[in-house]
């Protein structure tokens, strides 16, 4: 891929990569960090892969992905070794965040709600399939998993996320 | 509901966008370690027989003036990025920055990468303390450096035992202008974020202590006066000893 190219690659395909960050990290500044760092590291993976890639879009979202599963990993081990207690900054970002979801649609709150509620493997896969429009092949590609199985998961994926909707709108 | 309403409802999220001055911010960016990278290679190439006639001075003079035109703009960004804060268009581009920086150097020079950007999550709190910013903004701002900050420590804290003797010494000596330089900024922060660095500070300070100890130990040699000095300040640490790192 040439500069040019990548450079259009990346007006295409930027917002919706950051979009699927935050979904999965709920933080502006955080889904912000990972989208950069994962473009850089295609670029890099780009330059030292020498074969042709075939498929550019789903190795993008393949090392996003890795780059939020590390987000978390890593994580988890800074909160080992600090503080395991202290979750003040925590707080504090997300409270930020909080501020910022007001602009959003009450619809669109609901939905991403009832999405942080689901397996996070169903969550990817609506997200992929309904949003940024990949078939069930190009996901099979990002998640190294047979064509058919994705078919299913992604039918039990809305069924989950029809069913945490559900939940949410039976009054307590 | 129906699977349509619900497909119609995700649709909705489409809405979640990041800032254009940020998308655009981190092109820039991109761009910039793209043509460095190139540069090096280039720079590499440059032994090779076929781009010997670039060694003649002309040769250079004109690649470099390409160069300043193709590079000088995205290269002036990064430059820009070093002053940048929290929130700030160009701070995503001093971020991507330090991450190039640690994925190209050496392990044994990761650790003092780290402790100079913790110093440098300082530098950016000190500002933002006596900066102009609401005091919203100032408790959003400071909790992210901090959170920085934490990464940053808590990086060396993990990986100090895998790097030299005197890298480690020269880690202790930035953690100690960490902790001077905390000390100057405490007036103008909370109660909270100043624990939460005190206590980082700390717990990266017993592990070069440890990591300091045990190396001593293997080698069987005395320390100098410089690692001396610089065991007195990290045994500073709650009162841990070197005797009780020992035990």
């Amino acid at each position: 891929m040439k500069k040019r190219q990548f450079v259009k690659f990346y007006n295409q395909h930027s917002p919706k990569i950051y979009r699927f960050v935050y979904l999965k990290v709920n933080s502006q500044q955080d889904s912000e960090d990972l989208t950069s760092e994962a473009f850089f590291k295609f670029w890099q993976n780009l330059n030292n892969n020498k074969e042709k890639i075939d498929n550019p879009r789903a190795l993008l979202y393949k090392i996003a992905n890795n780059s939020v599963i590390d987000f978390y990993r890593k994580k988890s081990r800074t909160e080992l070794i600090t503080d395991p207690e202290d979750n003040v900054l925590a707080q504090i970002r997300d409270k930020s965040d909080l501020n910022r979801e007001i602009n959003l649609d009450a619809d669109v709150i609901q939905i991403k709600e009832a999405l942080s509620n689901i397996k996070e493997e169903y969550k990817d896969i609506i997200i992929w399939h309904y949003l940024d429009d990949f078939s069930a092949k190009e996901i099979s590609q990002i998640t190294e998993k047979p064509e058919g199985t994705i078919r299913v998961k992604i039918h039990r994926a809305l069924k989950s996320l029809k069913q945490a909707i559900g939940h949410k709108d039976v009054p307590n | 509901m129906t699977d349509k309403d619900l497909i119609k409802k995700l649709k909705g999220l489409k809405a979640i966008k990041p800032s254009q001055n940020w998308l655009s911010s981190v092109r820039n960016s991109l761009l910039t370690e793209i043509n460095l990278k190139e540069e090096e290679d280039e720079g590499l190439m440059l032994n090779s027989g076929f781009f010997q006639w670039l060694k003649q001075p002309q040769a250079v003079a004109l690649t470099l003036c390409l160069a300043l035109i193709l590079f000088g703009g995205p290269l002036m960004t990064l430059k820009a990025s070093k002053s940048s804060l929290p929130g700030d268009l160009l701070y995503s581009v001093k971020k991507i920055g330090e991450g190039v920086q640690t994925t190209i150097a050496s392990d044994n020079s990761k650790v003092g990468l780290q402790a100079e950007f913790a110093s440098r999550r300082l530098e950016e709190l000190n500002k933002i303390t006596y900066d102009s910013y609401s005091s919203e903004e100032k408790t959003e701002k400071s909790a992210k450096l901090m959170n920085d900050f934490k990464d940053n420590l808590a990086q060396i804290s993990q990986n100090v035992n895998k790097i030299s003797r005197e890298e480690a010494v020269a880690v202790a000596q930035t953690t100690k202008k960490i902790e001077e330089s905390l000390k100057r900024t405490e007036n103008g922060i909370s109660e909270e974020i100043k624990g939460i660095a005190e206590k980082a500070i700390n717990d990266v300070k017993h592990h070069i202590l440890v990591a300091l100890t045990e190396d001593e130990e293997n080698k069987e040699s005395n320390a100098s006066t410089t690692d001396e000095e610089i065991l007195i300040f990290l045994e500073d640490t709650a009162g841990t000893t070197t005797e009780e790192v020992i035990e």
